[in-house]
């Protein structure tokens, strides 16, 4: 046993037997024969055995030898052994079984009794080299007294050609390209161009102006270029043009590309700034990388970074092409919608223009109508000026004179009330053709026939009669002439203030008036119609009246449309704020599509058998446009029997008016 | 034999006196009624049926307050007592579509445009009405003088013999 305090000695043996005294002779043989460099200790207890060997390793110091004599009746020693195998700490340890019988048990020396005490001492010795040189090269030395030289030389020798091996490997990863991925481009250049001038004897520096052409597309190349200071672009011509392929990205080596495949050129190189540069003959360079492997392994990283910056870049250059193409498609929707908004205006305009046009013809018409219809006014008016006075020249003047002047005067009966006359008149002298006759002449009922007729014979009667018509004929006839021309005249001057109104801007301007204009002209339109006028108090404002009379006619035949020949028109006229005018357009139609009210200002219009249909469509948007060109406003409220449009106009338009110049 | 009247159905007042004495040589063998509405129309046709008179030659403005003149006539033809009048339309404005209509539902017989010329309204109102007289079991001699003479001489004459033959 031994105390361990003050020792410097940290390997140990430990031994494990029986009896005391073959224990302590074990201990004593081995310590001899490893001349005390190893210390060793011997058990008989097992216990004491285990925990000394925990505690040695919790040291830290190291167990080379386990000893156990496998007679032993405390413990299966094999097991003891496996067991301490198996433990990572005890693994470097050998273990040995002092056994009488061997079984060739595995990881484990067996000495057979009855053991010579040098061959014992010999084994010891073995062991505990191979533990040095395997597990403690460091403290060979302490071994050298007892080592096994033949197994030292051995291992010397393993050791050696690990050794090698070693540095076989490490020169393989220096040679490796990514051993430098921390050294910058710049330095990697510098290491290549240093062993170019070593291995080349500093082959000469050559000035090449900016604009020279280094390579040209599609031609042989016969040497490279390193490049020492400036810049080179790669270029290529496409119809014409020269897309820049690298600037920055072209990095310092030039040609090799085309070199290594043996190919021509395919892309322009030219020096983009004055260059230094070194120009090797592919016989100069194939010498430098001969003459260096350390060249070699510079020259194939720098080219490697070189071709992983083109790499890169030609990714950007992808990356910006469809860049590129993203924003010319949407470019081209764009251009495509403009276009589409170009071709509904150039529609409009056509249309606007005929609708221009024909306004000039009918301003043009209805000042040619002016002059027949003044003519054929003033004539009626002549013609009953001389005619008044000739009843009188009849026998029976004042009888005719009454008949002429209430035939020009007198305001019609109903259809049906004239019938009822007759009915009547006819029940009373017992003849309808007479009685028919009589009415129509103004004599309504028996009491006038009798004034009238009472004393005559049927002859005189009849002559008296045809003469009546005859005159009641003349009286009726010139004021049908008389009312028919002045409603000429009433439409004409309508039509002309209407077309007239397209003239541009106008101050002072009564919108209703404006809307009588387009009652008048749209009255063959608005028969069973019944049209209420709602006009308010409402200030004139200044605005283009043409192009209102448009608005107000495309409402007001939208409505009557849309009551499809029967129905209440109502057109309002109110001033819902100071200067402002609001004119409602209302029909008593039944309403507009829920599903279309949204949208009803932007359909397009549609032409039906070639002419402009002003329903729902053009008339609507155009009606809007204008409106919104006045500053004003138009809405639309609609359901089952009422719809109404709603025209909001400003005191004047927006000082930038676009319509009319 | 019964009378026979033209009806005249037009809103416009200087208008309906026009047609009327236009139609005034025609006065002294058929009743002449103007009417200026539908309604007045339907009650006037109803008075004649109860005074036992027949409308003969039914003669319609197209554009008429609240109802087109077609439609009215197409009312009239599903009318059993005005199926067999003669039906003419007087205008200045029905389209294409509306005298399709007109002649195919109504079985419109004459379109009359306005402005008439007196002479063409009266061969209208002449031939159409000796169609209807024809038609009618009516005796054919009264018209002979103011309607188609030798059409209706020629029919006579053709009843007679089928008269005589049976």
């Amino acid at each position: 046993m031994s105390d361990e305090a003050g020792r410097h000695a940290n390997y140990y043996a430990l031994c494990l037997g029986e009896h005391r005294d073959e224990v302590d002779d074990l201990v004593g043989r081995i310590t001899q024969a490893t001349r005390g460099v190893i210390v060793v200790e011997g058990f008989v207890k097992v216990n004491w055995f285990r925990e000394r060997m925990s505690r040695l390793i919790a040291r830290g110091d190291h167990v080379v030898l386990v000893i156990i004599d496998d007679q032993v009746t405390a413990v299966d020693g094999p097991k003891l052994l496996d067991e301490l195998g198996t433990t990572p700490e005890f693994e470097p340890a050998t273990r040995m079984l002092l056994v009488s019988r061997p079984e060739d048990r595995e990881g484990v020396v067996e000495v057979v009794r009855p053991w010579s005490d040098q061959g014992l001492a010999h084994l010891a010795q073995s062991l505990v080299t191979v533990y040095f040189v395997e597990h403690a090269p460091e403290d060979m030395e302490r071994i050298g007294g007892f080592a096994d030289t033949e197994l030292l030389s051995v291992a010397y020798t393993e050791t050696e050609k690990e050794l090698q091996r070693t540095e076989s490997q490490m020169e393989r990863l220096q040679r490796s390209f990514f051993v430098d991925a921390d050294v910058p481009d710049d330095e990697v250049e510098r290491r290549m161009i240093d062993e170019i001038d070593r291995t080349l004897a500093e082959p000469e520096r050559v000035t090449i102006p900016a604009g020279t052409v280094l390579l040209r597309h599609g031609q042989a190349v016969d040497r490279i270029w390193i490049v020492l200071d400036g810049e080179v672009r790669l270029t290529r011509t496409v119809d014409g043009r020269e897309i820049v392929l690298h600037l920055r990205t072209a990095g310092r080596i030039v040609g090799l590309m085309a070199v290594a495949r043996n190919q021509p050129a395919f892309m322009d190189a030219t020096a983009g700034t004055d260059l230094t540069a070194i120009s090797l003959t592919l016989e100069e360079l194939d010498r430098a990388l001969r003459g260096s492997e350390t060249l070699a392994v510079h020259f194939v990283t720098a080219l490697l970074r070189s071709m992983v910056r083109r790499h890169q870049r030609s990714i950007d250059l992808r990356l910006q092409v469809d860049q590129l193409n993203l924003d010319l498609a949407k470019e081209r929707d764009q251009l495509a919608a403009a276009l589409a908004q170009l071709e509904h205006a150039q529609t409009r305009l056509i249309e606007s223009e005929k609708m221009a046009t024909l306004g000039q013809l009918v301003a043009g018409i209805g000042h040619e109508l002016n002059n027949p219809i003044a003519a054929i006014g003033r004539a009626a008016d002549f013609i009953t000026q001389d005619l008044s006075e000739l009843p009188l020249a009849h026998v029976d003047g004042v009888m005719m004179q009454q008949a002429f002047d209430e035939a020009l005067h007198r305001p019609p009966i109903s259809t049906a009330e004239e019938r009822s006359q007759r009915n009547a008149l006819a029940a009373s002298i017992g003849d309808r053709a007479l009685a028919g006759r009589l009415v129509s002449v103004g004599v309504s009922d028996a009491a006038d026939f009798q004034l009238a007729f009472g004393d005559l014979s049927d002859d005189e009667r009849e002559r008296r009669l045809v003469d009546l018509e005859r005159y009641h004929q003349l009286g009726l006839s010139l004021r049908n002439i008389r009312s028919a021309a002045g409603r000429i005249g009433d439409l004409v001057g309508s039509l002309r203030s209407y077309a007239r109104a397209g003239q541009g801007l106008a101050t002072g301007v009564e919108v209703a008036a404006g809307i009588e204009d387009t009652l008048l002209l749209l009255g063959h339109e608005l028969r069973g119609i019944d049209v209420v006028r709602e006009y308010g108090e409402v200030p004139q404002i200044a605005c283009f009246p043409g192009q209102l009379n448009q608005v107000w006619t495309n409402l007001i035949h939208n409505a009557i449309r849309a009551m499809d020949g029967s129905g209440t028109l109502t057109v309002r006229t109110s001033s819902p704020g100071a200067g402002v005018v609001q004119v409602e357009i209302e029909d008593s139609g039944p309403g507009i599509d829920p599903s279309h009210i949204d949208q009803i200002f932007d359909m397009h219009f549609t032409t039906a058998g070639g002419r402009v249909d002003f329903g729902l469509g053009l008339g609507l948007r155009l009606a809007k446009d204008i409106v919104t060109q006045h500053g004003g406003t138009i809405a639309v409220e609609s359901g089952p029997g009422r719809t109404c449009f709603v025209v909001t106009l400003p005191p004047e338009p927006p000082e930038a008016n676009p319509g009319e110049s | 034999m019964s009378e026979i009247a033209i009806v005249v159905i037009e809103d416009e007042r200087e208008v309906r006196d026009a047609v009327v004495r236009d139609l005034a040589p025609f006065a002294g063998h058929f009743r002449i009624e103007a009417t200026e509405d539908v309604d007045d129309a339907r009650n006037l046709l109803a008075e004649l049926a109860a005074d036992d008179v027949l409308a003969g030659l039914i003669l319609c403005d197209h554009l008429l307050p609240g109802v087109l003149g077609i439609d009215f006539l197409i009312e009239l033809e599903a009318e059993p007592k005005t199926r067999g009048a003669r039906k003419v339309l007087l205008t200045g404005q029905a389209g294409l579509e509306d005298t399709i209509r007109a002649v195919n539902e109504a079985k419109l017989d004459y379109y009359v445009a306005k402005p008439w010329s007196p002479e063409s309204l009266h061969q209208v109102v002449s031939s159409q009405l000796t169609e209807f007289v024809l038609a009618s079991d009516e005796d054919v001699l009264p018209y002979v003088s103011i309607l188609d003479g030798p059409r209706l001489l020629d029919a006579a004459s053709q009843r007679g013999w089928e008269g005589r033959a049976t």
